[in-house]
């Protein structure tokens, strides 16, 4: 090299740039365009363990021949040649310096660099190498990575038990499901036997005592009318017999209508909803509104079950509302029968709502839910009560 | 149009050449590392507006990392690579063996990044500076992340004012990797006079033989 | 190697096709040569002129150098093919192997005076 200008390996190695360069706290070497050494700072004498006298002068490669067919040399020729600067990254180079953070420890420990190299011009193109020590970053990363592989695994694992949790929570819920079928079941069961029991009594009551009373009847009728003109004091006790026998026979009436409705079985649920309801109304002093269709294809233990429920909640409107409005709906998809009690009264406390036994409640839902339905009852303070149910068409036996 | 910066079409045939040369450079540079074959779109060469750049680029709103070396001499281009976010991390962190859960990147994940970028374009920069014979100085890279829009417009804050830019552009892809990626010389219009003796010149010599 | 020999140089870019054919012709003046732009035109061109030599882009748009490069051999297998690229990926070079054309040489853009050399020795 002896083209005009300062002589590189003096002005690098003499204050200011010398003072300055030792204070710096990343490795500096300088190359010129051989490879020869024409800086050496500090950071890279201390780590390295070669005092710059020993490394100025030489090239970089005969210092260091690990380099010589690294992609470290290869950067430093395009860097000379061409002008390219490169970036080698410690992530993706291992060992590029042999650069120790004691190197004169029996077992020196290799410090993690990131090396740039880029060129500049002075008589000639000269080469830059700076060294940065990332080794606490690396050991940060590592340790980042061990903590993501760890959450990782824990994540893993909580996912497990809660996948395990799940299969529990299903088996349970089906098992709970499975009971609740069967309860149904059961109650369905003791509805239709209570019914059935209260069917044969009315036939009996009604076949039976209502013959034998009748019969009395009849007779008592006709005794009392022989006796008219001979014996008035027997005719007024036949008389007061046969009023007794008359109340008995309306007694016997209501109590097998009460049981199995007439009004029903012959006229069928509409009918009989209106009959009853119209009924109910005018003794409360309510405003009916009824939107009841007709001639659905309910079956008998369907019709019983939705009148039953009507007629509680019916019951229920005019022991506790003081409504003045009552409106019926009654209405039916293809699958579907849907029937709404809804009062405008006083309403009731959420928590009457959900005591269980309060109001007939519990009958009403058990009826519902034994033949597979829906029970909702809507109602809070003032805003009157909605009873709402709705039955599959097509019972599933 | 821009009026006075016309290329002529062996101009413009040349350019996208020359391009098209170092692209190949830089492919193989790509593919040795990423050890599957790169696949190139044919170059090609545009005078836009700078805010029209981005969305030749993939689109203003898609997230992108970018390695920018800066040429600077007879004319000033930045050299840039634009990366899918997701797709390259992941294979950064293939090649590192690192998991690849982590949300968040590592400033070493982001260095390895940016040497490869900087190999690529190393490639690709050393041939165009060689084949167009000029003397520059060349930045080191600078890796950026955002919305590629963003990053462009940054790039405009950076150079002059100018609002149209020379954009010599090719797509390239990773298949194995879904990885669509691109490699953009942008300059701005001020030295494109600079850039036409260059190729007055190659085109000059290919003529003589 | 003293025969005259005809050469057809296909490539898209003007530029290349006339470096090739002065760093050529300054070894070889007297050789002839044609040019052709593209896959199809080189076809019709080799019907035409029955080169020795072809000299082969592979990145070329309609039809690729690859497949220029089958179908000129099937119709001249008495022709000789260069190939001359810029992509010097190893699985293009695999690529342009599994072909089972026995090609004069496969060198890289832009050509020089070594390219036309390793050509020239592989006639």
């Amino acid at each position: 090299m002896t083209s005009s200008g300062p002589d590189p390996t003096i002005a690098f190695n003499s204050p200011p740039f010398s003072s300055l360069s030792s204070t710096l706290a990343l490795g500096l070497i300088i190359l010129e365009q051989d490879g020869r050494i024409v800086h050496w700072n500090d950071w890279v004498a201390k780590r390295s363990g070669i005092v710059a006298d020993v490394a100025l002068g030489k090239s970089l490669f005969d210092l260091w021949p690990e380099t010589t067919q690294a992609r470290i040399r290869f950067a430093i020729d395009q860097a000379i040649t061409q002008g390219q600067p490169s970036l080698l990254s410690s992530s993706l180079n291992k060992y590029l310096l042999p650069l120790y953070e004691d190197p004169f420890r029996s077992d020196p420990v290799q410090i993690r660099q990131t090396v740039t190299i880029s060129s500049f011009y002075m008589t000639a193109r000269m080469c830059v190498l700076q060294i940065a020590d990332v080794s606490a970053a690396f050991a940060r990363e590592s340790a980042l990575r061990v903590q993501a592989q760890l959450l990782n695994e824990s994540l893993e694992r909580q996912a497990q038990i809660m996948k395990q949790l799940e299969n529990h929570n299903d088996t349970l819920d089906s098992q709970v499901r499975k009971r609740t079928a069967q309860l149904n079941e059961l109650a369905k069961h003791l509805q239709d036997v209570s019914e059935e029991e209260k069917t044969a009594l009315a036939r009996e009551l009604h076949d039976d005592l209502g013959s034998i009373l009748t019969a009395a009847r009849i007779d008592v009728f006709s005794s009392a009318k022989l006796l008219a003109g001979s014996h008035p004091d027997i005719h007024a006790k036949l008389q007061r017999a046969l009023r007794y026998l008359e109340e008995g026979i309306q007694t016997k009436r209501r109590i097998v209508e009460g049981m199995r409705p007439t009004i029903l079985t012959q006229f069928g649920l509409a009918e009989a909803l209106r009959y009853t309801a119209e009924e109910m109304a005018e003794v409360s002093g309510w405003t009916l509104r009824l939107t009841v269709e007709e001639d659905l294809p309910l079956s008998e233990e369907l019709s019983l079950t939705l009148f039953r429920v009507a007629q509680e909640a019916l019951n229920n409107a005019a022991k506790y509302s003081e409504a003045q409005c009552v409106e019926i709906i009654l209405e039916a998809d293809e699958h579907t029968v849907r029937l709404v009690i809804r009062d405008d009264g006083k309403g009731m406390e959420l928590d009457a709502v959900h005591k269980p036994r309060s109001h007939g409640l519990a009958g009403m839902r058990s009826r519902v839910e034994a033949r597979g339905g829906y029970f909702e009852i809507q109602g809070a303070p003032g805003r009157g009560v909605e009873i709402s149910v709705s039955l599959a068409l097509s019972q599933a036996e | 149009m821009i009026v006075g910066y016309q290329l002529s079409d062996l101009q413009r045939e040349t350019l996208a050449e020359v391009f098209n040369i170092a692209m190949g450079r830089a492919a193989k540079a790509m593919s040795n590392i990423v050890n599957e074959e790169v696949l190139l779109s044919i170059p090609q060469i545009r005078m836009v507006p700078r805010s029209e750049a981005s969305s030749l680029l993939g689109g203003p709103e898609q997230r992108v990392y970018s390695i920018t070396q800066t040429l600077d001499g007879e004319f000033h281009a930045d050299a840039i690579l634009i990366l899918p976010q997701a797709r390259s991390m992941d294979l950064v962190r293939l090649m590192l063996g690192s998991p690849q859960q982590l949300e968040l990147v590592t400033e070493l994940e982001r260095e390895a990044l940016t040497e490869i970028g900087n190999i690529i374009l190393n490639a690709c920069i050393g041939t165009v500076t060689n084949l167009l014979e000029g003397q520059f100085s060349i930045s080191l890279p600078v890796l950026q992340s955002g919305l590629c829009g963003d990053i462009i417009e940054s790039h405009a804050a950076r150079q002059s004012e100018e609002d149209v830019v020379l954009l010599l552009q090719i797509d390239f892809t990773v298949e194995k990797h879904s990885i669509n990626g691109h490699l953009a010389f942008v300059q701005t219009v001020s030295s494109f006079q600079a850039l036409l003796a260059r190729i007055d010149r190659f085109i000059e010599k290919a003529a003589q033989g | 190697m003293s025969d005259k020999l005809r050469v057809l140089i296909v490539d898209d870019s003007s530029v290349s096709r006339m470096m090739v054919k002065n760093q050529l012709l300054s070894q070889q003046p007297d050789w002839t040569v044609v040019e052709a732009a593209n896959g199809s035109e080189a076809l019709a061109r080799a019907a035409e002129a029955a080169p020795d030599l072809i000299t082969l882009d592979l990145n070329m748009p309609e039809m690729d150098g690859l497949e220029a490069a089958v179908k000129l051999h099937e119709a001249h297998p008495q022709a000789r093919i260069a190939i001359v690229t810029a992509n010097i990926q190893d699985s293009m070079r695999q690529r342009v192997q599994s072909l089972g054309i026995l090609f004069v040489a496969m060198v890289d853009k832009p050509i020089n005076e070594a390219g036309i050399r390793k050509i020239l020795a592989g006639l």
